[in-house]
């Protein structure tokens, strides 16, 4: 009898086991098979081509060793998750690239290179870059989700908590996330790429920008939280498509996260350029009509201008909040 | 044409199938068997089974509490015998009823079917 190939069947299916089944199993098929030799070939003994023929009535290893997995185990995102998924990274994806070809075709038109073609292709790596790595996060994301089981829908396990249909003012289009998240990549892109690019070009043909480029770039870190804040509120609420509970309160945390980053980039990073105050001093004259001091605390204006937006935002959904809770 | 409407059938009796075995198994297993003389049992009563769905359902079953098993080592095999455990029995009883009435009911379709007819 062909001992070997039974082996080498059985180790086959045995290594595709969980570890503590696998000794187990192993010796129940080595009985089972010797069964099946024992009823196909009697008192003979049997031959090569029997155990063939037995090994392959018991089917590819392989799907033998599939069918002592049970059910739902075997796949890194299931149905349940698939849908959400799907549509996750086909929105971040594609946004994500429609935002850095902007980038790109901007900047090649504002600063044209010497070598555009190079530039291009700088830019086709950086797109290829991010979206593989987007996409290894939203995959893990859900895997990690997959194999905890942690719900999103909630009000999917029991009936009677479902929500209601929204009114037509308290849905989300989805195009409203997804601009927001095109736009905080495009930010974030000009901001740490290319600060430069907010401002001008005097007389003299110099490039006075906006923003002190050098201390925002330092701020590197402060930028990215910002963006990954905005972008994780945005797609909460591309995925939620309506304003409920669950999207203000993601808002609210987003925007009071945002606040003192917001200061502290103001304060160490975001200085407004000198040169580009003092431009506005010239082109204005002397006899302004703006004091002087408000210029000179321009930095601070922007600031508050930023905060109190920021605190007005919080203020609203807060609002919105306990509206909704009244209602109930 | 035919060859896929074969094809369909088949797997809808897969499916019916599929159902129907655990009943089959939990019916034959009130006293200790082993995974090969149920499939031959079966067989033999006409519910043909291929050992390498048997064997993994066996041990899904015990997995979930409705059967109990043991090794037997003193013969000239080691075997694994499986019976139904306390569980086991009552599901049984009640899967049968539902099996029960569910075959009611079915034939009452299609009888219904010729009195109209």
């Amino acid at each position: 009898m062909n001992n070997e190939l039974i082996e080498r069947y059985i180790y086959a299916v045995s290594k595709k086991l969980p570890r503590k089944i696998r000794t187990d199993v192993e010796r129940e098929l080595q009985t089972l098979i010797a069964d099946m030799l024992d009823e196909r070939c009697g008192e003979i003994s049997p031959t090569e081509r029997d155990v063939n023929v037995v090994l392959a009535e018991l089917g590819k290893p392989s799907e033998l060793a599939q069918q002592y997995h049970p059910a739902g185990s075997r796949s890194l995102i299931g149905p349940d998750y698939y849908n959400s998924y799907v549509s996750l990274l086909k929105i971040v994806l594609g946004s994500v690239t429609f935002a850095l070809l902007m980038a790109c075709v901007v900047l090649l038109l504002l600063e044209p290179s010497k070598s555009p073609i190079a530039k291009t292709g700088e830019w086709i790596f950086i797109i290829i870059q991010t979206c593989t790595y987007l996409f290894a996060v939203i995959t893990l994301l859900f895997a990690f989700f997959e194999r905890r089981g942690i719900k999103f829908d909630i009000a999917d396990e029991d009936i009677s908590s479902l929500p209601p249909v929204p009114a037509k003012e308290e849905k989300i289009s989805r195009w409203e996330p997804i601009l927001g998240i095109v736009g905080a990549t495009l930010i974030t892109i000009i901001l740490l790429a290319t600060p430069q690019l907010l401002g001008w070009v005097n007389q003299d043909g110099v490039r006075i920008s906006i923003f002190d480029t050098v201390s925002i770039r330092s701020m590197w870190y402060v930028v990215l939280a910002l963006a990954a804040i905005s972008i994780v509120n945005e797609t909460v609420r591309l995925l939620e498509g309506q304003r409920t509970k669950r999207v203000l309160t993601v808002t609210i945390i987003a925007d009071v996260l945002s606040l003192p980053l917001v200061i502290w980039l103001f304060n160490s990073g975001f200085k407004l350029n000198p040169a580009f105050l003092e431009g506005i001093y010239d082109a204005m004259g002397t006899d302004t009509s703006i004091p002087a001091t408000m210029l000179a605390n321009a930095n601070n204006i922007l600031l508050g201008i930023v905060v109190i937006c920021l605190i007005a935002g919080i203020g609203m959904n807060i609002f919105h909040m306990v509206k909704a809770r009244q209602a109930e | 044409m035919d060859k896929n409407a074969d094809e369909i059938l088949s797997g809808l009796v897969l499916e019916l199938r599929r159902g129907s075995i655990v009943l089959c198994v939990l019916s034959q297993l009130g006293s200790p068997t082993y995974g090969y003389n149920l499939v031959q049992s079966l067989s033999e009563k006409g519910i043909p089974v291929d050992a390498n769905t048997l064997y993994p359902l066996l041990r899904r079953l015990e997995g979930q509490g409705l059967l109990q098993s043991s090794w037997e080592v003193e013969g000239p095999k080691p075997r694994k015998y499986y019976s139904t455990t306390k569980m086991g029995d009552e599901i049984y009883i009640r899967l049968r009823k539902v099996w029960a009435d569910t075959v009611k009911n079915m034939n009452a379709l299609w009888e219904d079917k010729k009195d109209e007819q």
